[in-house]
């Protein structure tokens, strides 16, 4: 169960316990409900914040530091086509291009900080 | 550097940067922040990006436990109060303390490190409200802590086999706190504030007697010294839970069976009786114990030519 | 041995080529030929094509070929047009289309394209004539038109403190832009115009129909609405998995609501997810119309070939924004208009 790889982090970090049980217990819901697409979810920061009750924007990034370091998600900048789907992926807020291509409207778009988007994915694991 | 620089420079940097400079001033500090903590930094930064801020209902409760014990207690409490929206449990642990420790005259180291980590917790989550729930030394620690650092502030205090001296000045030190916010329950079977009483200073027998006083809640439990975290009394379920998640105080059917104090128990918890007694026993039994092992012993063979001496 | 005239031209198609496509194609084309590819794009040219041309390994009509390929297939809006095939016979006569060639004066296009790099106005550069293998007649008619098209690219701005202004800075770029009119033997004209920075296509539309207006006039042709395929894309997903994947959908009803579904991203599938699905076919069960769909064709014998077509704008238009092959262009195009 994938919601299993969260144990062993509830136990190493009792102070981020409960939101870090709470997030388990999102994807425990979810890979009950649907199995394996448990690997396409995506949240951005609120959502997630949400689910996890942090509380705090330092607990709520201790919290994402703790499951980016243990490879269950990955921290993703995404621009989306006004068409709504994401069109470029950046590992960082400082590699901004000033334009990009949308092949979905096939047109080129300027952009400013306000369209990257944080985006946390599951990280694969190697199967799915 | 620790977590919490990296939380205090985020968050100054942020404030003070006009929003088109952020990216490359961020970018620029960046390069100072030690490889360890950069996931954490660019998490910081991002949460300021995407606007997440504190949430002013976040509620922290820090668990502090007592003596000759490292609080396996805190694990059930956190369980049992994980189910609360947007509640988060932090244990405070120090080094543990002994007896002879608890009976000496320096007890500020642990004091101080649970100051510290309540001050960084507030540094961290400033808008949390922070309750307590003290067991035993965790008592005398809450206790100290707002009596000599009174920038620390508490939401709710629960304590249980408390040690405080039943004439704390809780309106003194916690005025802000009414009676409904500071609670302290009672095993009226528990020893040990008694004993810590009698035996020693700074100490009181409230985890035995209760304060009785405007600015505390009492409740009484037919319980001893840690009765209170085991599993077959549900107390941190039925008696903790509600008042932590909605401030309601359940009571305690304890509280009209209870009967009266004992006389002899009146008498050892009282400051100014009880413990001159008890050092008085202690002295007079010292005395005796002197006097019985100081006592010249004679031979066996000269004790006999002394009687016969004697009888001659 | 290359005459001057031919060395020449081969300069010229070489330097389109750098303009319309990648080093990876043309060193695909070279490999494909047995001729040496490495270098930068001097070198593939000097040391390896004027080379390959002289000792006739390669021929000119080659490289012609493939600039064909790569100019005049993909990055484009392709707008449809149909007549009768009986019209379609009839403008596809050779004596018709000589004649009116001659009269315009571009008779030498018929045996030879013009390579131009950046004409002043828009201008034919290429008549060809499909001939039926058995010399029965053309199957077909592509006529060629480049023009120069302005772009203007966002480089950063500049902040006035004596005005309190903002300034964007744009630089201004020239490029070589290929419009392509076909008509088949079965009516169907295509008026194929490189994608611009815009959704709107009618000044390109109005200039080239201008050019070609000779050969195909456009009073015997209608717009061939594309709409019945958008929907029958959009109705058989689930018969067509395996062979079309739907990552953006858009409808609307008469009410003014409109309804977009999005995957996550571009290599994602809207099919794999049940809630939105539904979502959409309640929505056009209860009159809802699919205005636009993002869709990628997978190629038969290679799954990880997947044609991008944008299914959006005119009734009668669609895009494929990205390279394709003449031959991945005709399949997706003529998938298109089996479900229409």
């Amino acid at each position: 169960m994938f919601s299993e790889k969260f144990s062993p982090l509830i136990d190493r970090f009792p102070q981020e316990s409960d939101a870090l049980r709470r997030i388990a217990s999102h994807f425990e819901v979810v890979e009950n409900r649907s199995g394996v697409k448990v690997f396409d979810m995506v949240f951005d920061p609120n959502r997630l914040f949400d689910i996890s009750q942090a509380g705090s924007s330092a607990r709520f990034a201790k919290v994402t530091t703790i499951l980016i370091e243990a490879r269950i998600l990955s921290r993703k900048f995404v621009v989306r086509s006004p068409l709504g789907s994401a069109i470029l992926e950046l590992e960082s807020w400082y590699d901004r291009p000033d334009t990009i291509y949308d092949p979905l409207t096939d047109r080129e778009l300027e952009l400013t900080d306000d369209d990257l988007e944080t985006m946390y994915s599951v990280v694969p694991d190697g199967v799915h | 550097m620790e977590c919490t620089d990296v939380i205090k420079l985020v968050e100054k940097v942020w404030s003070t940067t006009p929003p088109a400079e952020r990216r490359s001033v961020f970018s620029l500090i960046r390069k100072t922040i030690p490889n360890h903590h950069l996931v954490l930094f660019d998490g910081l930064v991002d949460n300021k990006r995407n606007g997440i801020v504190d949430n002013p209902d976040s509620k922290i409760v820090v668990l502090i436990h007592g003596i000759h014990t490292d609080g396996s207690w805190q694990r059930c409490v956190q369980q049992e109060l994980s189910t609360i929206n947007g509640l988060h449990i932090h244990d405070l642990g120090y080094d543990v303390v002994t007896a002879i420790q608890l009976f000496g005259p320096y007890r500020s180291t642990p004091v101080n490190r649970i100051a510290r980590e309540i001050r960084r917790i507030k540094v961290e989550e400033p808008k949390a409200k922070i309750s307590v729930i003290a067991h035993s030394f965790g008592t005398y620690i809450v206790s100290k802590i707002l009596e000599d650092h009174p920038d620390i502030r508490f939401d709710r205090i629960i304590m249980c086999g408390a040690i405080i001296s039943r004439a704390y000045p809780w309106d003194r030190n916690a005025r802000e706190l009414n009676k409904s916010r500071i609670i302290n329950d009672v095993g009226t079977r528990d020893i040990w504030p008694v004993i810590a009483t009698c035996t020693t200073g700074g100490y009181g027998s409230s985890g035995r007697r209760g304060f009785q006083s405007a600015s505390v809640t009492d409740r009484y439990f037919n319980y001893k010294h840690s009765d209170f975290f085991e599993p077959k009394n549900n107390h941190i379920r039925d008696y903790w839970k509600p008042i932590i998640e909605s401030g309601d105080i359940p009571t305690s059917d304890w509280d009209t069976k209870k009967g009266k104090t004992s006389f002899p128990i009146l008498v050892a918890s009282h400051p100014w009786i009880g413990r001159p007694l008890v050092f008085l026993i202690i002295f007079g039994l010292g005395i005796l114990g002197w006097q019985y092992f100081s006592k010249p012993t004679v031979p066996k063979n000269e004790s006999t030519h002394a009687i016969q001496s004697g009888d001659k | 041995m290359l005459s001057d005239a031919d060395q020449k031209r081969s300069r010229i198609i070489f330097n389109l080529l750098k303009e319309a496509t990648s080093q990876q194609v043309v060193r695909e084309f070279l490999k494909d030929k047995g001729i040496a590819t490495s270098g930068s794009w001097e070198v593939i040219y000097s040391e390896r094509i004027l080379p390959a041309l002289k000792s006739k390994k390669l021929e000119l009509v080659d490289l012609e070929v493939l600039l064909r390929e790569v100019e005049e297939h993909g990055r484009q809006h392709i707008f449809v047009y149909k007549c009768k095939p009986d019209d379609a016979e009839k403008l596809l006569k050779r004596s018709r289309i000589e004649d009116i060639a001659a009269t315009a004066g571009l008779s030498h296009l018929i045996t030879q394209p013009h390579y131009v790099e950046m004409p002043d106005q828009p201008e034919v550069v290429d008549i060809r004539l499909n001939e039926a293998p058995n010399g029965s007649g053309l199957l077909s008619l592509t006529i060629k038109v480049c023009e120069t098209r302005e772009s203007s690219k966002y480089v950063g701005d500049d902040f006035d403190p004596a005005t309190s202004r903002r300034i964007k800075i744009y630089e201004i770029k020239k490029k070589r832009a290929i419009c392509i009119a076909h008509l088949g033997l079965d009516g169907i004209l295509e008026l194929r115009i490189a994608s611009r920075d815009t959704s709107k296509y009618d000044e390109q539309i109005s200039m080239l129909i201008r050019l070609v207006n000779s050969f195909f006039p456009m009073d015997s042709f209608e717009k061939a609405s594309l709409s019945k395929a958008k929907e029958t894309l959009f109705n058989k997903q689930e018969e067509l998995e395996g062979q079309v994947r739907y990552t953006n959908t858009t409808a609307k009803n008469d009410f003014g609501v409109s309804l977009n579904l999005a995957a996550f991203n571009l290599t994602k599938s809207l099919m794999d997810d049940d809630g939105s699905t539904s979502a959409i076919k309640e929505f056009l069960a209860k009159n809802g119309f699919v205005t636009g769909s993002n869709i990628w064709f997978i190629i038969p014998d290679d799954v990880e070939r997947q044609i991008h077509t944008v299914l959006n704008g005119e009734v009668h238009e669609f895009a494929i924004p990205a390279a394709c092959t003449p031959g991945e262009y005709s399949y997706v195009f003529r998938k298109i208009l089996s479900f229409n």
